[in-house]
């Protein structure tokens, strides 16, 4: 009788997680816009300030150390810093500039430092962003927020698990749209955004996770083969650690 | 192969990359699906283990043991998400005391610089904590020397011992330290770490639930 009481505990608990996880994917169109926002910022040497107050605090550190130090080899690192204790909106005027993010977390919309930090942010020019939960408070109706995304659960413990996966996605979606818009304009030998020179090199083994062992004039190096379809013995054009296109070579 | 195939977005004439927003929003439903499936598959593979897991840590607390937790990266942050769950938790849940020994800046750095990074968390347990308490530590790849090294500190010094980690749990699997582990099978770091948070929420919930039966 116990242990079925346990068993139902547990049940219960992951089954109160299903709806709002299958909710977050209902919002792929706001997450997406967002990162395409988020990545033009980056892409214009922007920065990204993360902020949250108690639990959310955690968030902040890890969305920072997500795009600062990547768990995921060949992504590039991208700038980022968190606030976790004090007013954010006077932190925040102190380092900001107008081309950065600011990315605030409140798990019931409500956090008036949260809120504060994002009227300021929106002043300067910064992009805004919010990670939310309940019914988004009034931090998800404010006219300072450019991006608003709600985790819909009143549970601070689920509305935090899928703040998770959404900066995640976050995270990784960014850099898709960052390496387009870098590798874009790459087609030719030379890229037109930095004006380097594209590398032409022979891929000599495929890695996992799409990186690469090729062939370089000082040796073999390792690259990302992301963003083509390539394989052992393919000539690849390589800008910035990044294969942008596969090289038709001439035949006979 | 012309550039407009490789980067449809590129038309001119186009104002928004509609192509990649489109496959951005397929990978976001995706993603999003993945983690709903992982984590129900859980309740079913950890349930008992966390069941009883709360007990043993529920009887700790009520005997006035702490909790000691510990992570690299964002895992760092997850032991921090744990200590803020337990010390402030959302009403009615009883406060516990609870550490996150990755967030004692001066002391990590010191002994870093000092001895090893490797030694961070272990030099830590054998200052604070004993037996009664309990040791939590969390990592994706279940290899983290300090980790290891943290875990062998608090099974010698007669803590209950607590592990998530992801793929196969790795060196932490083998390490006989941990009495309970908890391994989320998936070979994604993003998709391990989401799950992890459900993990420990979940046992948190149930050790509260076993105090409020107990008391």
């Amino acid at each position: 009788m116990a242990q079925e009481t346990a068993a139902d505990a547990v049940r219960t608990a992951f089954r109160r997680r299903v709806d709002p996880g299958r909710a977050l994917g209902e919002d792929a169109d706001l997450i997406a816009a967002a990162c395409r926002d988020v990545a033009e910022r980056f892409r214009r040497g922007g920065k990204i300030i993360t902020f949250g107050d108690g639990g959310a605090a955690s968030d902040a550190q890890h969305v920072a150390v997500e795009f600062l130090h990547p768990a995921i080899v060949g992504k590039r690192a991208l700038p980022a810093l968190s606030l976790t204790e004090g007013g954010f909106a006077d932190r925040l005027r102190s380092l900001a500039s107008p081309r950065d993010i600011a990315l605030g977390f409140s798990r019931d919309g409500r956090c008036a430092n949260v809120l504060e930090a994002l009227r300021v942010a929106r002043e300067l020019g910064v992009l805004t962003v919010a990670l939310l939960g309940g019914d988004g408070g009034d931090i998800a109706g404010d006219k300072a927020v450019d991006h608003a995304l709600i985790a819909r659960s009143d549970d601070p413990c689920v509305v935090k698990e899928l703040h998770v996966t959404a900066y995640h996605i976050l995270w990784e979606l960014v850099h898709v749209f960052i390496g387009e818009e870098f590798a874009a304009p790459c087609h030719e030998d030379v890229c037109i955004t930095c004006s380097d020179t594209a590398v032409r090199v022979r891929v000599r083994e495929v890695l996992d996770d799409g990186l690469a062992i090729v062939d370089t004039e000082n040796g073999p190096e390792e690259i990302s083969l992301a963003l083509v379809d390539a394989g052992p013995g393919d000539t690849v054009l390589v800008h910035a650690k990044e294969a942008i296109a596969v090289v038709e070579e001439p035949t006979g | 192969m012309n550039p407009e195939s490789l980067y449809p977005f590129l038309s001119p004439e186009q104002g928004a990359p509609s192509g990649v927003l489109a496959d951005v929003r397929a990978s976001t439903e995706e993603k999003a699906a993945e983690i709903v499936a992982l984590r129900e598959s859980l309740a079913d593979l950890h349930g008992a283990r966390l069941t009883e897991c709360a007990r043993q840590m529920a009887e700790r607390f009520r005997d006035g043991g702490r909790l000691f937790s510990f992570g690299n990266g964002g895992s760092a942050t997850d032991a921090r998400e744990i200590e803020e769950l337990h010390v402030n938790p959302p009403s009615p849940a009883r406060p516990l005391p609870a550490f996150s020994l990755p967030h004692d800046v001066a002391t990590v750095t010191a002994l870093s610089n000092d001895v090893s990074f490797d030694v961070v968390f272990a030099r830590q347990l054998a200052a604070l904590a004993g037996t009664g308490d309990i040791a939590v530590g969390l990592s994706t790849s279940g290899g983290s020397e300090n980790l290891l090294r943290a875990f062998a500190e608090a099974r010698s010094r007669g803590m209950l011992t607590v592990g998530f980690a992801g793929y196969d749990g790795g060196r932490m699997a083998q390490a006989g330290t941990i009495d309970h582990l908890f391994v989320v099978p998936s070979s994604s770091v993003h998709r391990i770490q989401e799950a992890q948070t459900t993990l420990y929420h979940v046992l948190w919930e149930l050790t509260q639930q076993a105090l409020h039966g107990q008391s």
